[in-house]
């Protein structure tokens, strides 16, 4: 059997497969809870690493399901089935979303010791996982919104998971809120889509809308889309979710909530350039991305400054990096003609899209880092922590790195990728340039108020020693990762980023 | 939970039981040749909860083997689509097979077939499962907490 074609269905099922085995077979034991959840992460990441490599080295394909070959045979009748598309992007998509679930499942093995009802965090947590890479690889609208809808559900169980003073319920219902309303305006945008041209699969949908590019319709969908999306990746306007709900959910789940966000900017992507490509008017969506990425960048670090709470922070920080991504894409766009982006636009699509990965990596390095802290201290306010250094030193290191990576320190992965960016928006406007490097400056600020004070000073005593073992593999693991992006940053771009654009069919 | 109705709305919980099972299991097992299927019948079955909990105030110590009988009903989902896996995910590798629901339904006027429609009645099968299941739990879960709340407000 050959189970390379069926890679990206394999990389959606096995999560949900291993997702509804752990209530029922962790029964047995605790340990065959655990080793079942370990192995759901390790297959799927094996199966994204096949997916990869075969996208990479052979090309891309298009899986439909339930015919009797996964190729689409029949033009017209193989595109009404649902279908998969493993294509560069997806491969830059759940190559993030593996790398950060590993990280973060490693992780709560320690971290979640001793909780009750462990199986069914390790079921949502699945379930998520299944959720994003549904919506990163599905090639059909309505495929779409069921995955939208089971990433939703799922996450908002995790939010609400731990209940600390009812902080995390109020998260959670918070989230549930714009998550459901968000789900509905995709759904009206889906019924506009599917009105106007009788198809949700994207393939027939981008023919549909070449046929007509000037129909009020698409551009209402369009709109609706973005407002969708965009809350879901937390842009500014739109953002006011996530800060509870990366700081009041367990551990391990923030930077699996965090990645939901990425993902969700990654079908954005997708969304616009694939199913609308040329006939979106770049130009006028390029500046509403620009906007909004300004607005997140700059509003989300402000934000940072006055925290006091260490995941908060983060969190702002997080919102702030996803301004680099939209604005950087926005930009490209505004260089878009009918033979592709050009010139500049080449370099910030490259950034804006490596800035991604990057992002999804260092982002979870530090949260687990910053849980990391709090598991061992008890505490989360900065103005209470100080000294942990002396017995925590590989967590400090961890913490420090995954801090001057987002700070686009160099030689660090994020400065890589943030150099791209000011370049090329430079190239459009310069204030752009200046206002991401002003950010940057900021963000290196909150950064180090944040590791001086929880780090550095003489020793208070505030925890007993390093993390457990687990816990330090799990951020261990993704360093190496970060590393290996800042010694190669040339061949990241050119092996998975620039397949990636290749894919969307904006570059030759 | 300490309540408790009378005699005559016990029995008739009882007696009305069956009969809505039994609907239940109609509609889950003709899901693929008429309107119905696994959800609306396990929600069917659901009610009867509803009633055993609304006529007893409580409904015994169910609770994991319910949430067994979830897990098994999605495991099962799971495992008949990647059983299509030789062709593809969700491949109906049943229909038009002869074998157990491989018949197909004869054209024009007739009873319908049960044996037929390949893998889409064994999911629905599951699909019944686990949302009978899963909303009994729920109306097990939301009757507790309301029992709970009831004697927080008592103690206050």
């Amino acid at each position: 059997m050959n189970f390379v074609e069926h890679a990206p269905t394999l990389i959606l099922g096995l999560p949900l497969l291993f997702a509804f085995l752990i209530p029922l077979l962790g029964r047995i034991s605790k340990d065959m809870r655990d080793i079942l959840f370990l192995m759901g992460l390790l297959l799927t990441g094996l199966f994204v690493g096949i997916m990869a490599y075969e996208v990479l080295t052979v090309g891309g394909w298009t899986y439909v399901f339930g015919a009797s070959t996964s190729e689409p045979t029949n033009p017209i009748t193989s595109y009404f089935r649902i279908t998969f598309v493993a294509d560069g992007f997806s491969v830059l998509a759940t190559l993030t979303i593996a790398l950060v679930a590993l990280g973060a499942g490693l992780f709560s093995f320690d971290y979640m010791a001793g909780h009750a009802a462990l199986d069914k965090f390790y079921s949502l947590f699945l379930l998520t996982l299944a959720g994003v890479n549904g919506m990163v690889l599905t090639g059909d609208l309505f495929n779409l919104f069921v995955w939208f809808e089971v990433t939703s559900i799922a996450s908002c169980g995790l939010i609400a998971f731990t209940n600390y003073r009812g902080k995390s319920v109020e998260a959670a219902l918070k989230y549930m809120i714009l998550s459901v309303l968000g789900g509905l305006f995709l759904l009206i945008s889906i019924g506009l889509l599917y009105g106007q041209y009788g198809v949700v699969n994207y393939k027939l949908l981008s023919d549909g809308i070449a046929g007509s590019p000037g129909l009020f319709v698409n551009k209402l969908a369009l709109g609706i889309l973005l407002l969708v999306f965009g809350m879901k990746a937390s842009t500014v306007p739109m953002h006011m979710w996530a800060p509870d709900a990366y700081s009041e959910s367990p551990g391990p789940a923030t930077p699996l909530i965090a990645i939901t966000s990425l993902g969700s900017l990654f079908v954005l992507f997708r969304l616009t350039f694939g199913v609308y490509g040329v006939n979106m008017g770049p130009g006028v969506i390029g500046t509403i991305l620009i906007i909004l990425g300004v607005l997140s960048m700059f509003i989300g670090v402000s934000m940072a400054l006055v925290q006091s709470d260490l995941k908060r922070l983060i969190a702002y920080l997080s919102v702030s990096q996803v301004g680099y991504m939209t604005m950087a894409v926005g930009v490209a766009l505004t260089t878009w003609t009918a033979e592709g982006i050009n010139g500049y636009g080449i370099m910030a699509m490259e950034g804006g899209l490596f800035h991604m990965i990057n992002d999804g990596v260092y982002k979870a390095l530090l949260f687990l880092a910053a849980i990391a802290v709090i598991h061992a201290t008890g505490k989360r306010d900065l103005n209470e922590l100080g000294g942990l250094a002396h017995k925590m030193p590989y967590t400090t290191v961890f913490f420090l790195l995954g801090a001057l990576s987002i700070a686009g320190i160099p030689p660090l992965s994020g400065f890589s990728s943030k150099l791209l960016i000011y370049q090329s928006v430079y190239l459009y406007h310069p204030i752009l340039a200046i206002i991401a490097l002003v950010v940057s400056i900021v963000t290196l600020a909150v950064i180090c108020k944040a590791f001086f004070n929880a780090f550095l000073g003489p020793d208070q005593g505030q925890t007993k020693g390093e993390v457990p073992k687990g816990m330090l593999i799990a951020m261990g693991l993704l360093t190496v990762v970060l590393i290996i992006f800042t010694l190669f940053p040339h061949y990241v771009v050119a092996e998975i980023v620039v397949p990636a654009i290749r894919a969307l069919g904006v570059i030759p | 939970m300490n309540w408790k109705m009378s005699r005559v709305v016990r029995t008739i919980a009882d007696i009305m039981v069956v009969p809505i099972i039994i609907f239940g299991i109609y509609l889950i097992i003709h899901g693929h040749l008429s309107p119905g299927g696994g959800f609306q019948g396990g929600a069917v079955i659901a009610s009867s909860t509803a009633l055993l909990i609304i006529a007893y105030g409580s409904f015994g110590k169910h609770k994991d083997s319910l949430s067994s009988l979830e897990s098994t009903g999605l495991t099962l989902f799971i495992l008949i689509a990647f059983l299509g896996l030789g062709y593809t995910v969700f491949y109906n590798f049943l229909a038009s097979g002869g074998a157990v629901f491989g018949g197909t339904v004869p054209y024009g006027i007739n009873p319908g077939r049960l044996d037929s429609g390949g893998t889409v009645p064994l999911m629905n099968i599951m699909v019944g499962l686990e949302v009978t299941a899963a909303l009994s739990l729920i109306l097990w879960m939301m009757a507790k907490g309301s029992d709970s709340m009831d004697v927080e407000e008592a103690s206050v």
